[in-house]
């Protein structure tokens, strides 16, 4: 049966076979004062939503080194306006999960919890779907999908933050300097140029001569390419 | 014109460390790379409680000393047990801090 605007407890260990379903009543009081993280797929998505490059993304609607999306002085997300939220086909992963959220333990297994609602939510709890359903019909799959090979990446950065670390270079020595832009040329608000994927992208093809390429899939193969080989030039 | 400004390399990954972590949810702590990657969790006190749907019923606060044992890669298990038989079979709860 389903309830509304109940504030449930925190559940946290539901898993895929789990009963749920949650019907959204587009009251938008989960889209008020939260710190919605932006990967570069989520970015690149908002981009081709918006019809602007990812660099207008981040420079535009983004703060804290292009890590969440802004709010505004009210505390409702930037996206959001009269009839709901503006970017809705293309909203990132965080607002589809709402009010789900996946948990990957130690041992690399996801779960997921049921998050307390707002008291002005009016969303309707159920148990007629599961919570693999629910992912399903809220589009996450290719969210998740790049989430893990921006993961498998990050691994790869984290592992050459090593190997820089234990090569023990002379400080100040030339090659241990790089552009700070070296590889894109993003705003330097940005925590890192490479989470830039338009910005990324134009600079590699440009170095390779080469046409940039319209599908979404190609652009974050070259993005990951790029981020690839310009650690491997380190 | 400008001159380009340079960072060092170790810098450079650190920042992009940093970044990918931050969106892709990891933590990333100020000496990630030097094998500490992950900032553990301190916690301070914690408290077992019991709701029935939103009325709280019961409140323990739990030990300094428990609450030290919290950190990343413990392991939190919650058993009941009936004439000192564990009962609750394959449902135990479990939880998991950190990766």
């Amino acid at each position: 049966m389903d309830q509304a605007g109940v504030s449930t407890a925190l559940v946290f260990n539901l898993k895929k076979d789990s009963p749920f379903s949650f019907k959204c009543q587009v009251c938008s009081a989960c889209c008020h004062n939260k710190a919605i993280r932006v990967a570069p797929y989520e970015a690149l998505r908002l981009a081709r939503n918006l019809k602007i490059t990812t660099t207008e993304v981040y420079g535009v609607y983004t703060e804290e080194g292009g890590i969440i999306l802004r709010n505004k002085p009210d505390g409702s997300c930037i996206f959001l306006d009269s009839r709901g939220c503006g970017v809705h086909p293309d909203r990132p992963l965080v607002c589809r999960l709402f009010p789900l959220g996946q948990i990957i333990d130690c041992q690399g297994a996801a779960k997921y919890a049921s998050m307390p609602l707002h008291p002005d939510c009016l969303g309707l709890f159920g148990t007629d779907g599961t919570v693999e359903s629910y992912l399903e019909s809220q589009g996450t799959l290719p969210y998740f999908q790049y989430d893990q090979v921006y993961s498998a990446v990050y691994k790869k950065i984290i592992g050459k933050l090593s190997g820089l670390k234990s090569a023990a270079e002379a400080p100040g020595h030339p090659s241990d300097l790089v552009e700070a832009d070296s590889g894109a040329a993003a705003p330097g608000s940005l925590l890192s140029p490479w989470l830039d994927i338009d910005a990324s992208v134009a600079s590699c093809c440009r170095r390779k001569r080469r046409e940039k390429p319209e599908r979404l899939d190609e652009i974050i193969t070259l993005h990951i390419q790029a981020l690839e080989e310009w650690m491997a030039g380190l | 014109m400008s001159k380009k400004k340079e960072m060092s390399r170790r810098e450079a990954v650190k920042l992009a460390a940093a970044a990918f972590g931050s969106v892709l949810g990891y933590g990333v702590s100020a000496e990630a790379g030097s094998g500490a990657e992950r900032a553990d969790i301190k916690v301070e006190k914690m408290c077992f409680k019991i709701y029935r749907k939103d009325i709280l019923l019961t409140t323990l606060p739990l030990p300094p000393n428990v609450c030290g044992d919290i950190m990343t890669g413990n392991k939190l298990l919650l058993k009941h047990y009936r004439n000192d038989v564990l009962a609750n079979g394959a449902d135990i709860f479990s939880w998991s801090w950190g990766e």
